[in-house]
């Protein structure tokens, strides 16, 4: 399964944001990125970090930095001619406004160049465009506008020149003039298609180098971390966060508490813990962060060791759908349904499920839950779920939010021995203001079955 | 020879015309013919399609448009590729149109060109900067299309020429009178008020002014509005000095208030003349009455030009036409077409 960059963006867990916040200067490059495959061979992964952590201390020195701003002013220029690059190699002849993109295209690169060049990286893939230019910039101008200039043919100079001297009124030198200026323009766009697959590559290049540029300054601005590739099928993160919540946060002039957790593929991670205790949101952010990791972005928390996965599945939130006739009990059903068969296939996953068989009785459910967790210990994968349920499966590690101390949540994950669930609910619910009268009787009844 | 005089202090002139086939085009090729003279760096563009040699709507024949060396135009890819025209391309817009992206070039000879620049009053005023701020044009032409007045706008453009003729009326008098409703919109005179315009001003709805020009309460949400006004609101209900229309005057709105004795002494003030959608009879009704109409910038009107041809036939005496509307607005109207004007 392929899955695009574009794909991911619906993901609910905070890529959009992330996203949104990349300063990516032309559409190409947006394009090019949205189009973008998910890596999962390490190799890959670790040639793209490779090429951020070569830019990534050079943004630091005011040079270079002055040199990135007049890149992006020039990257912002940069247009999508695939349509043309196309039409050239299959042996078009290209039109004035065809062949001033091309021009442009070359001019761009040629400035970017020139502002690269004091710098000895090897992220940015620069390729020589000066012949193409020189092909459309006959007179050595270097400016970006075009027409079938007088250089290219005397003939053409001269027929101009009587034109202007019949005082525009000898209408059969027009005709003579666009003859000319057809074959000029046929055989600049045959000089040109020798260097069509240049001319794509400088295109893809330059895009590529907004991007990089693009994730590395996000880097900075979000505090991201550049992670490490985990070859023990062990993924561990120090001071985990989710950007979006934390700048949802920062606006009400809150903090966010941010977490530590790892898990493998040895066995699969159940978090326990209270109403509001950050699971789900934690399952959301290792989503964004394993998605992060695998496009090739830096990662929301202070150290990262992740393993690369073929495929991730989040089922989190209750998405019942009625245009499917789909009840929130069934939806969460499929979605489990749909992971388990992946891993039957033999995949190597990473799985997020959040209270899987929640909305059904908890006779039942919990059943349900125990028996999934048996289920996925028994395949190869990356596995994390989280529940309300009393759990006694002896396949899994266990993590549990500690919870409400001294009247404050405390969102960290420790360690968890026992089989039972945390009973927080009631005094969570107090804490929010919900109807007394509700919650004394709430409490009442705890007390009888006791 | 008249009128071009008047153009070369303004930055960006309109030509707007009350119908299609008022002779737009025609004005356009007289004034770019005229400004060839002087040491101008001029610029051109329409808002939509325009310069095509067959009316599109019609199918009468129609004048093309003629550029000398030196000026810029923008047109569309379509319409670029079909030029007529030596020229040099020196940029290409991102924002599409229905016929393509906008090409800006410069005119390297002699020649003609269908224009079709940006068709929203928005990508117009960046096209105006660009001109301006990258290729120092000194003045920008707009070439207006169908009957669309909103380029006039002082926003939009400083000054502005009127195209009128027997395509909107066969009738000279109902041509005349209708003619002159537009101009009398045209020149109502700029608001006394200063009105304090920070980053919190009104966009919509009809807002009470307060003593010190600044927005008391909004009357209404929305000029669209049914329902009784938000009269609860108003502050010193005998003396409301002014009202701002922050949208569109209506009929509506002002049938409304003519009747309101609280209303009667207060200025109504818009943004321009564009802004205001009333029919000549409540307008005049309204003034009667002791109305007073007030804008915030008033466009410069240069001149009105008619063509008394109309494409369904009829053609008026352009002496008489142009002696009727002459003596009714009080400005200068011009035949170009049979006058000549040559230079």
């Amino acid at each position: 399964m392929v899955m695009k960059f574009r794909s991911v963006l619906d993901i609910a867990c905070g890529i959009r944001y992330i996203y949104s916040q990349l300063d990516i200067c032309s559409s190409l490059s947006r394009a090019i990125l949205l189009d973008s495959e998910m890596s999962t061979k390490i190799h890959d992964i670790e040639k793209a970090y490779d090429n951020i952590n070569e830019v990534l201390p050079l943004l630091n020195k005011p040079t270079f930095a002055s040199a990135i701003n007049l890149i992006k002013i020039k990257l912002s220029e940069l247009k999508d001619i695939r349509s043309s690059v196309i039409r050239l190699k299959e042996g078009a002849i290209l039109d004035d406004i065809e062949l001033f993109e091309i021009k442009s295209l070359a001019i761009i690169n040629n400035d970017i160049s020139s502002l690269l060049s004091q710098f000895n990286t090897e992220s940015f893939k620069i390729y020589d465009t000066t012949h193409v230019l020189n092909l459309l910039d006959p007179d050595g101008n270097r400016i970006t506008s075009f027409y079938i200039y007088d250089s290219y043919s005397p003939e053409l100079t001269k027929l101009r020149r009587d034109y202007k001297q019949s005082n525009y009124q000898d209408q059969d030198i027009p005709f003579e003039i666009s003859k000319y200026e057809e074959k000029i323009r046929e055989q600049l766009s045959s000089s040109l298609r020798e260097h069509y697959l240049l001319i794509d590559n400088t295109m893809l290049s330059l895009a590529l180098a907004d991007i990089l540029i693009a994730k590395c300054l996000q880097i900075k601005s979000l505090d991201l971390v550049v992670p490490k590739v985990s070859l023990n099928e062990k993924t561990e993160y120090r001071g985990l966060f989710n950007p979006e919540i934390e700048s949802i946060l920062k606006n009400e002039k809150r903090e966010y508490q941010k977490t530590d957790i790892s898990f493998s593929s040895q066995k699969p991670l159940l978090i326990t813990g209270s109403n509001m205790g950050g699971k789900t949101v934690t399952l959301k952010t290792l989503a964004l962060a394993q998605l992060l990791f695998q496009y090739g972005f830096g990662i929301p928390s202070e150290e990262a060791h992740i393993t690369p996965v073929n495929e991730i599945y989040l089922s989190c939130g209750d998405d019942q759908d009625y245009r499917a006739s789909l009840s929130s009990f069934a939806a969460d059903m499929k979605r489990v349904d749909k992971m388990i068969k992946s891993l039957k296939r033999g995949r190597f996953i990473l799985s997020l499920t959040d209270e899987p068989a929640r909305t059904t009785n908890p006779v039942e459910g919990s059943a349900l839950a125990e028996s999934l967790i048996t289920v996925l210990s028994k395949y190869r994968s990356m596995n994390v779920l989280t529940t309300h349920y009393n759990i006694s499966n002896p396949y899994c590690t266990r993590l549990r939010v500690k919870g409400f101390e001294n009247g404050k949540m405390n969102y960290s994950l420790v360690e968890d021995t026992g089989t039972e669930a945390p009973h927080e609910a009631l005094l969570i619910a107090e804490s929010l203001d919900i109807d007394s009268e509700w919650i004394e009787l709430a409490q009442k009844e705890l007390n009888k079955r006791n | 020879m008249p009128f071009v005089e008047k153009i070369l202090s303004s930055g960006t002139l309109s030509i707007v015309g009350l119908e299609k086939n008022t002779g737009k085009t025609e004005c356009l090729n007289y004034i770019l013919r005229r400004l060839s003279g002087y040491p101008l760096k001029v610029g051109v563009t329409s808002i939509g399609v325009d310069g095509e040699k067959v009316d599109q709507v019609t199918q009468s024949s129609k004048p093309e448009i003629f550029l000398g060396e030196g000026i810029l135009f923008s047109t569309s890819e379509k319409h670029y590729r079909e030029r007529q025209i030596y020229s040099e391309l020196l940029n290409i817009d991102e924002t599409q149109t229905s016929l393509g992206r906008i090409c800006t070039a410069r005119a390297l000879g002699y020649g003609k060109v269908l224009l079709s620049g940006p068709s929203q009053t928005t990508s117009l005023m960046r096209w105006i900067k660009k001109l301006k701020d990258d290729y120092s044009t000194d003045l920008c032409i707009i070439d207006g299309a169908l009957s669309r007045l909103s380029l006039a706008s002082p926003a939009v453009s400083e000054s502005m020429i009127l195209a009128t003729g027997a395509a909107l009326s066969s009738n000279i008098p109902e041509l005349v009178n209708k003619t002159h409703f537009v101009t009398e919109l045209i020149n109502i005179p700029e608001t006394g008020i200063a009105l304090k315009f920070d980053d919190k001003s009104p966009e919509k709805g009809i807002w009470q002014i307060g003593k010190e020009g600044n927005f008391e309460v909004p009357l209404f949400e929305s000029a669209f509005i049914h329902g009784e006004s938000q009269s609860g609101q108003i502050k010193d209900n005998n003396d409301i000095k002014a009202l701002y229309v922050a949208g569109a005057l209506t009929d509506r709105f002002l049938k409304m208030i003519s009747t309101e004795k609280k209303y009667t002494h207060a200025q109504i003030i818009v943004k321009d003349f564009t802004r205001i959608f009333v029919t000549p009879a409540t307008y005049r009704n309204f003034i009667k009455k002791g109305g007073i109409i007030r804008v915030l910038r008033k466009s410069n009107l240069i001149a009105v030009c008619v063509n008394p041809t109309a494409p369904n036939g009829v053609i008026l005496n352009s002496d008489k036409l142009c002696g009727a509307l002459g003596e009714k607005l009080n400005l200068p109207v011009y035949d170009i077409i049979k006058n000549g004007y040559e230079v």
